[in-house]
């Protein structure tokens, strides 16, 4: 299970930054990653996530900041870090004139570490892929060639996965297969995951922690369930009457929680467990209620930043 | 570091476009042979109707050691473009296809990635120059034959036995496949700075192109520079077939007549060899990987 903040620190990042020039793709990022998180690395297309990923793979130099992962020195300690961690990065791209088995048997052989035949073919069971390993990789649809990738991070047992955009061009079954796999390596294996994604709903599918990132600078980091909180959730009322429905809120003991700043729509900021009563009370003033829907703060704060 | 090269050699020998150059020079030798097997004799007739009316010429004219110095002389200057081929996309090819972020982000340090990449390009370029060795002079033995070999320049004519010829081809072929390995580095450290591979086999060429123009331009103004361009010392295999004279005039068996410079050139395509690969490394050490 994931680990809470009293355990050491699996990643840890602090005051990342790389300029292009004057433009600064990573500015001053820290964030940590404890031993059993998934953890979530959210922001829009060009936040700055992918740069931060290849800096923590070493195929960036960052400008300041340092990196340290298993309580190690990145830059000092490379080659015993890498060999611990396995990666896929933006689309999973392999060598189309080799095989499925060729490829993963290929990054296998430079993990560094004796990969048996017997590994190998666990690792493609793992993804689905055991009937296909046999076919060059250029045949493959997007879906396949996303779990192969996978497979290539996963081959050699490392203890911290990341996945950039896993599920980018995949099926909903992709998606679907993508995230039971991460939630049963996690939780089976216990293994540590960074995700990277656009996707607030799938990253909250899958993450127990998370952190937000704009224009390369942190927003917001935290646990999925502190910062998507269902005890503490927005609802979005709609009534036939919305005018009528604030009249009736007005005399309850709800008044407090009706968002005003919010009017004319109708939204409280409430508990789960008080809606039927909220909803009862209503409904006896004689309010038509037509839709109650629960808005997520988060998710309106993504957005908000996605269409900025 | 073992491991590194054999997974390299694995991805080139799984490539199809490795057996292009493999193709293309067994074909062109074939070609050769064949317009000689079917109209050699009218041609050396021809080319030796001079030194016919001063000197009784027998035996065989037309003998393989003849054929494959002819061979060599054709096909040195087209070789360049298929060892570019490879060498080129050694990098580059990585970077289009997106692998190299994967490679890059395993734990194998980018000079060993660097150094089993180049020593791969060289066993290709090895590969090739066996190859093209073996089309070349065995079967141009075995087709026309061992003779005394009868090589005209512009003012003398070389006549070398039949014995003395052998050890030669080994030599030019030695020589020939370091002028064939500073083209593979060159073309080498280009892919770095590529993200595909059409743009370093391009540049290669282009590179090799002007260079060796430059060459044939007595001008007093590329006088300076001649002896430090690669182009200049890649046709040094040649040396190994001036053979020295004695007091006599007579010739030297086993002997070749300016070792020295043959030697420099050798150095220098080596200094090559060692400026590029040293280039790539430092490049490619600080590159931040993008593709």
């Amino acid at each position: 299970m994931p680990s809470t903040v009293e355990t050491p620190p699996l990643l840890e990042v602090s005051g990342l930054t790389k300029t292009y020039g004057s433009f600064k793709a990573v500015d001053d990022l820290s964030f940590t990653v404890f031993p059993g998180d998934v953890f979530g690395f959210l922001g829009q297309n060009g936040a700055g996530k992918s740069t931060t990923i290849r800096m923590l793979l070493t195929l960036i130099r960052p400008n300041a900041g340092q990196i340290r992962v298993f309580g190690m020195d990145l830059q000092q300690h490379r080659r015993e870090v890498l060999s611990r961690v396995g990666a896929v990065i933006e689309k999973p791209d392999l060598y189309g004139y080799l095989t499925g088995q060729e490829n993963l048997s290929l990054f296998a052989r430079m993990s560094g570490k004796g990969i048996t035949k017997d590994r190998i073919q666990e690792t493609l069971e793992l993804v689905g892929l055991q009937k296909r390993a046999g076919d060059r990789v250029k045949t493959y649809s997007q879906g396949m060639k996303q779990r192969l990738g996978i497979a290539c991070a996963l081959v050699h047992d490392p203890d911290l996965i990341i996945l950039d955009e896993p599920t980018n061009g995949l099926d909903p079954q992709g998606i679907a297969d993508i995230r039971n796999l991460v939630l049963s390596l996690s939780r089976e294996q216990g293994k540590t995951f960074l995700i990277s994604s656009h996707l607030l709903a799938e990253v909250e599918l899958m993450a127990n922690r998370m952190i937000i990132i704009d224009r390369g600078k942190k927003i917001v980091e935290g646990s999925v369930r502190e910062l998507v909180d269902p005890q503490d959730r927005e609802l979005h009322l709609e009534a036939e009457d919305d005018g009528f429905a604030v009249a009736c809120i007005e005399k309850t003991r709800w008044a407090d929680q009706l968002m005003r700043d919010q009017l004319p729509q109708v939204v409280l900021r409430m508990a789960n467990a008080e809606i039927p009563a909220l909803v009862d009370a209503l409904v006896a003033e004689g309010v038509r209620i037509q839709a109650l829907r629960p808005v997520n703060r988060l998710e309106a704060y993504f957005l908000s930043l996605t269409h900025a | 570091m073992i491991n590194l090269i054999r997974l390299e050699l694995f991805k080139i020998f799984r490539k199809p476009r490795t057996y292009i150059a493999f193709g293309a020079v067994a074909g062109i030798i074939w070609l050769i042979q064949l317009g000689f097997w079917a109209d050699g004799e009218s041609y050396i007739n021809f080319g030796m109707a001079a030194l016919s009316e001063t000197f009784d010429v027998q035996g065989r004219v037309l003998n393989g050691y003849l054929l494959a110095y002819i061979i060599l002389q054709t096909l040195l200057v087209h070789v360049p473009l298929l060892i570019a081929l490879v060498s080129g996309d050694m990098i580059s090819g990585e970077a289009n296809m997106g692998t190299l972020r994967l490679l890059a982000s395993r734990p194998v340090s980018r000079t060993q990635i660097i150094l089993s990449k180049f020593l791969a390009s060289f066993v290709y370029t090895m590969a090739l120059l066996v190859w093209m060795a073996v089309w070349t002079l065995f079967f141009s033995l075995f087709i026309f034959g061992a003779d005394d070999m009868i090589i005209m320049k512009s003012e003398v004519v070389t006549q070398i036995s039949a014995a003395d010829a052998a050890w030669r081809y080994v030599a030019a072929f030695g020589f020939a496949a370091l002028a064939m390995v500073t083209v593979s580095a060159l073309a080498f450290l280009l892919s770095i700075f590529a993200e595909n591979s059409i743009g370093p086999i391009m540049a290669t060429m282009s590179i090799i192109i002007l260079f060796t123009i430059l060459n044939s331009l007595n001008l007093p103004i590329y006088q300076e520079i001649k002896p430090y361009l690669f182009t200049t010392h890649m046709l040094g295999w040649k040396g190994f077939f001036d053979v020295a004279v004695n007091a006599s005039n007579e010739q030297i068996p086993g002997s070749v007549e300016n070792l020295p410079a043959v030697m420099r050139s050798a150095g220098m395509l080596l200094l090559h060899v060692i400026l590029f690969l040293g280039a790539s490394l430092y490049v490619f050490k600080r590159k931040d990987i993008l593709s």
